[in-house]
């Protein structure tokens, strides 16, 4: 469909479009067009995107289908600018444009505070999420991990809620501290995995690393441990999710559709990626304690999202408990939980990102985010109140939605799972198929159902003391933007909602994408010979 | 494509493409929503279509057997596949028949019922909803797609309990009927991961060959845990607590989700199951178990409820249970013979006392509005649902209060109605049982306890009826003239009554019992039809009883239903519900208050589960979170905010320029990457 030498060029600008655009939007960007290009740059990107996803899938069967790219800084440190896609990331890589997208289209309903800057960073963030998934050299990955980081604290620190700075000081600390240790686990095996190779003395490309994992087994600890730490920040794994929760809350909606969907896949990724596959051997030891954080983040998550009244801190909550299947997923490490955790990945970024710019929608008119401060949603606004419902379904898990399959494959895998050894794990977690019930469905009834919650019978006297109480200033400026932000429907959310459904009842033609990946990253690692072949 | 092919996707397609046609038209346009009655026909149509294509499906296996119907893979997990294939035997088109059928009736029904409601355009798109996800059940060749189904049914009743979702309290029992659903949803999973890991398939017929190989407790849990997911969704013992307060949904989706089809899914699974399920002795006792105890507990609380919708929940329940004490006996072709007419007696109550309650709300509405009663006034908080404000309709509704008496004998198993054959099946299995080896006295026991509710259910139910129908109008007696305001239903509602009273009058016939004319002539019959058509997916357990016992039997179910109507009309024949219930109470003391506390069953979830799990949430949980895990990091953040001061920095306003800044930097590193070489000189 498209001749091969093109692809390459149509990855490289569909990762790079978005940085040009910001460039654009700084240096020379006229104020009242910052928007219109942003959307022009990012739709471009996406566009791109497609074409290579759709590229894709006229040869599943291709291992790596688009080439490493690019080239290294020299024969003797074979580290560089190369990208590429494959099972593992296209997908990932087409949820972040898509999801990217539509962040920066709907930032005008969702948030009034919106300026060129604001718009550059986030098509910064867009990029630098889309290297995360190209990047095939292990310190190229680190570089847009890292790069990531920045634009968020900005996002979250000047356009953040009423308590912006400790959520963006706990976020970035949070996260640098995991990433500065990782940098030194990275060169650590880069100089490793150099002695293999004649004439090298560094070495960062994914394959050069994966031919030496059987040295990475004999490294001290800590190296391991450092890429362990740090992407159980990322994802947030149980206890490492404190500062998630405040993140969430306090960043304004579009920097939350780059966060709570996407940049946490960063550690999922990373692990599915590399960590297990370099380590496997310390990995199958430190197996058990990843999976009982995991099934306990799973439930913690669940149990505490049941009495929590802060919107955004419940989908946080309910996010700490998605992700917690995606790792137990990776850590039964066989077939068909892998398979279910790389779904598991686009389907939670789907179903997250619809809630979030659900209920951004719902915040833009009232922005208090107390659940017990809403509803009635569902008289005026059917739109938007049915994709709501339908996102939230696909969160708590129902069959002929897409979040189903990913759950279903990774417990079915985990119950099975000769790494896990017992059942427990996902009998455990499968309770929270009952938790996820009840917070969601509590949540759904304080905003979308009952009566608005500003009834005739409060004057208005009452309504303006009331929500002045809480909100001060911040209500007030709003208050007179509204009148110039036109009350979104939500039919954007039925993009999300067609996929939903889609994923739902023709998961093969979506976990097709990581079939080849996942069988022959199983056997590779076998042939390390530190996992005992599962027994299938 | 062949023709079945085709008919089978008009089936499970159809009642989809209503539901979105509906749902999407409604959404985009404001004005569109008011043609009521346009939606309403046009979800008839994705219903009724599908009826006609269930007929010529049925036609085609009764000649060339069953078959199935492949569309693609739905799961590929690389160990296993799960396809999204449809299995159409005689069984799953039984189910549908009724579904399709049933859900028509209801349908029109309902046309009449919404006409004055606003979100009619909502109410037929998840009407349409739930019939797709019920035939997903009922055609699934596999697990996995049951559970399509499965929770799909529960999406959409979630959707119409909390249909009028102003009021909190829908709401509420919506979210308890989710939730409820998703305690035995668990259980279902967990045992389809086991049969994952032990047979490798999901699909019926592939785990149906090889139950001979599954080891014994294998077969035990996946029982067990099948059990306990369909004590779930058809509202047994301990989990039925959810369907009496589903009846806060509008009546016609009491009728066909919450009475007809919905809550029978649990039945119609462990019936498809039942050759896996008949290898459990134990599974099968600890299901009769529960079964013969929610017959009775439910029954007992029917009999000292005053709100018309609630009655008939209870006596769902109950009825659910006579089928799970069916199921437990090993009578699989009993248990779903019951579903079929209870499906129709069921819906006919419903949509009768939907018809009542509709009457009664306009009558009251209409007489408060012409004694220009204050916006205070007690007559405001009357509830049109309450048998104690009723009596005496039955001069101003006659078709309602005819179609609802031939629903009561049929429920309360007067011969030659419906309910009848099927019930009396059931009791000879129980029995039958009863004299077997395996626990033959508890059997005995169950079989004494069904007996008796036997005899309740026609009891309440003839209260019920004569309490709504008979004796003087005692609206009157707080609303003066309320009963001028009385008046029948209209066609569109009055037609399916008639059309499931003569269903609830004939329909037991397709089951007539075979040791009749066994017992007269001497040689094998065959005029029990449902058996003959579906034994070949439901396998029976033999009855192994003599033609006198099963004549004694027999002769026993009508003396008890008909001793049941006798005195009930004798107690409530004529208006005096409240002489009775006080003489039951004074009789019964205690006893009395524990039926009409229900058995305090949610007060206990409340207490034992519902307050600890919130009370370990906040009191617990959330100060772990917040002090212990959080604070850590807090503490990071804020020493770090006091020594750096960076926070100064970024609020100076000057961040187009740092994020410049950031920028070129980046770009500098990502150069060196790329260029490197180039510059380098180095190949």
């Amino acid at each position: 469909m498209v001749p091969e030498f093109i692809l390459p060029w149509i990855l490289n600008l569909s990762m790079w479009i978005p940085f040009i655009g910001s460039l654009f939007l700084f240096l020379c960007g006229s104020p009242k067009r910052g928007r219109i290009m942003a959307v022009l740059f990012s739709t471009l990107s996406l566009v791109l995107t497609l074409v290579l996803t759709l590229q894709f899938m006229t040869n599943y069967a291709a291992l790596v289908q688009f080439e490493s790219v690019g080239t290294v800084l020299s024969e003797s440190i074979r580290l560089g600018y190369i990208v590429g896609l494959d099972g593992a990331s296209m997908l990932l890589f087409a949820m972040t444009s898509f999801i990217g997208w539509v962040a920066i289209i709907t930032a005008p309903k969702v948030f009034t505070r919106t300026n060129n800057a604001f718009y550059g960073l986030l098509l910064i963030l867009l990029g630098a999420s889309l290297g995360v998934f190209a990047a095939q050299d292990l310190f190229l990955f680190y570089v847009f991990f890292e790069l990531a980081l920045i634009p968020m604290a900005f996002l979250i620190g000047i356009w953040g809620e009423e308590d912006r700075t400790t959520a963006t000081y706990t976020f970035v600390i949070y996260t640098l501290v995991g990433s500065l240790l990782m940098l030194l686990g990275v060169l650590t095996i880069g100089f490793t995995a150099a002695s293999l190779m004649e004439g090298v003395s560094f070495t960062t490309h994914f394959d050069d690393l994966m031919a030496a994992a059987h040295l990475f087994q004999e490294l001290p600890f800590w190296v391991f441990g450092s890429f362990l730490f740090a992407f159980a920040i990322k994802i947030p794994l149980f206890p490492f999710h404190s500062w998630q929760a405040n993140a969430y809350a306090q960043a304004p909606i579009p920097a939350v559709l780059f966060m709570a969907p996407i940049m946490v896949k960063f550690g999922s990724y990373a692990l599915v990626r590399f960590v297990i596959p370099y380590f496997p051997v310390l990995f199958g030891q430190v197996t058990p304690w990843i999976a009982t954080l995991a099934v306990i983040g799973i439930l913690y998550g669940a149990m505490i999202a049941i009495t929590t009244t802060d919107i955004k801190k419940i989908l946080a909550f309910s996010s700490l408990s998605h992700m917690g299947f995606i790792v137990l997923g990776l850590v039964a490490w066989n077939e068909t939980a892998i398979q279910g955790a790389l779904l598991q990945m686009v389907n939670h970024g789907l179903t997250t990102a619809a809630l979030f710019l659900g209920f951004g929608y719902v915040l833009v008119s009232n922005p208090s985010r107390n659940i017990m401060d809403h509803g009635g949603i569902a008289s005026h606004r059917p739109v938007l109140t049915t994709m709501v419902v339908i996102a939230s379904m696909a969160s708590i898990g129902l069959p002929g939605l897409n979040g189903f399959v990913g759950e279903f494959m990774i417990l079915s895998g985990a119950f099975d799972s000769s790494h896990l050894g017992t059942t427990l794990y996902a009998v455990l977690a499968a309770i929270a198929v009952i938790l996820a019930a009840m917070y969601t469905l509590r949540l759904l009834k304080f905003t979308l159902f009952g009566t608005p919650h500003q009834t005739p019978t409060e004057t208005p006297t009452e309504v303006l003391i009331r929500s002045t109480g809480q909100i001060s200033d911040q209500l007030l400026d709003q208050a007179d933007e509204k009148s110039t932000v036109q009350q979104p429907r939500g039919w954007v959310l039925s993009l999300f909602v067609l996929l939903m459904i889609w994923i739902g009842f023709q998961s093969p033609t979506f976990t097709s994408f990581s079939q080849n990946w996942t069988s022959s990253i199983i056997e590779q690692i076998e042939q390390i010979g530190s996992f005992e072949p599962d027994n299938e | 494509m062949s023709y079945t092919t085709l008919f089978a996707l008009v089936l499970l397609g159809l009642p989809a493409i209503g539901a979105l046609t509906l749902g999407v038209g409604g959404l985009s346009n404001a004005s569109l929503r008011q043609k009521r009655t346009t939606f309403g026909v046009l979800a008839t149509a994705a219903v009724y279509i599908p009826f006609l294509a269930t007929l010529y499906l049925g036609w085609t296996v009764f000649h060339s057997g069953a078959f199935t119907v492949n569309f693609g893979t739905f799961i590929d997990a690389g160990r296993w596949t799960v396809d999204l294939a449809y299995l159409i035997d005689p069984l799953s088109i039984t189910m549908a028949l009724v579904i399709t059928g049933i859900g028509t009736l209801i349908h029109i029904y309902s046309i009449g019922y919404m006409s004055h409601d606003d979100g009619a355009w909502r109410f037929f798109a998840y009407l349409n909803l739930f019939i797709f996800a019920m035939l997903q059940l009922v055609m699934a060749d596999n697990l996995l797609v049951l559970f399509i189904g499965w929770e799909g049914v529960g999406l959409a009743s979630y959707l119409l309990i909390g249909f009028w979702f102003k009021k909190r309290s829908n709401t509420n029992a919506a979210n308890k009927a989710f939730i409820f659903n998703r305690i035995g949803d668990f259980a279902f999973l967990v045992a389809m991961f086991l049969l994952l890991q032990e047979v490798g398939t999901l699909q019926f017929s592939g785990l149906l060959e090889n139950v001979g190989m599954m080891s014994q407790d294998t077969l035990f849990w996946v029982g067990l845990l099948v059990l306990i997911g369909a004590t779930g969704k058809s509202a047994q013992f301990p989990l039925f607590v959810w369907l009496p307060d589903a009846m806060a949904g509008p009546t016609p989706v009491s009728a066909l989700i919450h009475a007809a089809t919905m809550v029978t899914s649990g039945l119609y699974l462990i019936t498809r199951l039942s050759p896996m399920f008949v290898l459990s002795p134990e599974v099968m006792m600890i299901m009769a178990v529960i079964g013969a105890l929610t017959a009775f507990i439910a029954a007992t609380i029917a009999l000292t409820e005053y709100d018309i919708k609630k009655v008939l929940a209870y006596s769902t329940v109950s009825q659910l249970g006579f089928m799970f004490l069916a199921l437990g006996s090993g009578a699989f072709v009993a248990a779903i013979f019951h579903v079929v007419t209870h499906a129709f007696f069921k819906a006919l109550l419903f949509l009768g006392s939907g018809s009542v309650i509709h009457n009664m709300e306009h009558a009251i509405e209409k007489t408060r509005n012409h004694l220009k009663l204050g916006e205070s006034d007690p007559a405001n908080e009357f509830d049109p649902q309450d048998i104690r404000l009723m009596g005496g309709l039955r001069h101003s509704m006659p078709i309602t209060f005819r179609t609802f008496w031939i629903g009561t004998l049929a429920i309360a198993g007067i011969p030659p109605l419906a309910g009848f054959f099927s019930k009396d099946e059931i009791l000879v299995h129980t029995f039958s049982m009863g004299v077997g080896e395996f626990a033959g006295p508890l059997y005995m026991v169950l079989w004494a306890v069904g007996m008796g509710t036997a005899f309740l259910t026609a009891f309440y139910m003839v209260r019920l009826t004569a309490t709504t129908f008979h004796g003087e109008s005692r609206l009157d007696a707080v609303l003066p003239g309320a009963s001028s305001a009385f008046h029948e239903s209209p066609r569109t509602m009055t037609f399916p009554l008639w059309k499931l009273a003569i269903g609830s009058v004939i329909i037991g016939w397709i089951g007539l019992p075979n040791f009749v004319v066994e017992s007269l002539t001497g040689q094998e019959a065959h005029i029990h039809l449902l058996k003959e058509w579906i034994y070949s997916q439901a396998a029976d357990l033999k009855v192994t009883l003599s033609y006198a016992t099963e004549w004694t039997l027999l002769v026993g179910s009508i003396v008890v239903a008909t001793m049941g109507v006798f005195v009930g009309w004798k107690s409530y024949g004529n208006g005096q519900w409240e002489d009775t219930d006080n003489m039951l109470q004074a009789r019964l003391g205690e006893l009395y208050s524990t039926f009409r506390e229900r058995y305090l069953l949610d007060e206990f979830y409340e207490k034992v589960v519902g307050q600890p799990v919130q009370w370990i949430s906040k009191n617990i949980l959330e100060p772990i979170d917040r002090i212990g895990i959080g604070g850590i990091v807090t503490f990071f953040g804020v020493t770090t905010r006091v020594s750096g001061g960076v926070l100064r920095i970024l609020q100076a306003g000057l961040i187009t320029n740092y994020a410049v800044f950031i920028l070129l930097g980046v770009l500098f590193v990502l150069a060196i990457m790329i260029l490197g070489p180039v510059v380098g000189g180095t190949p």
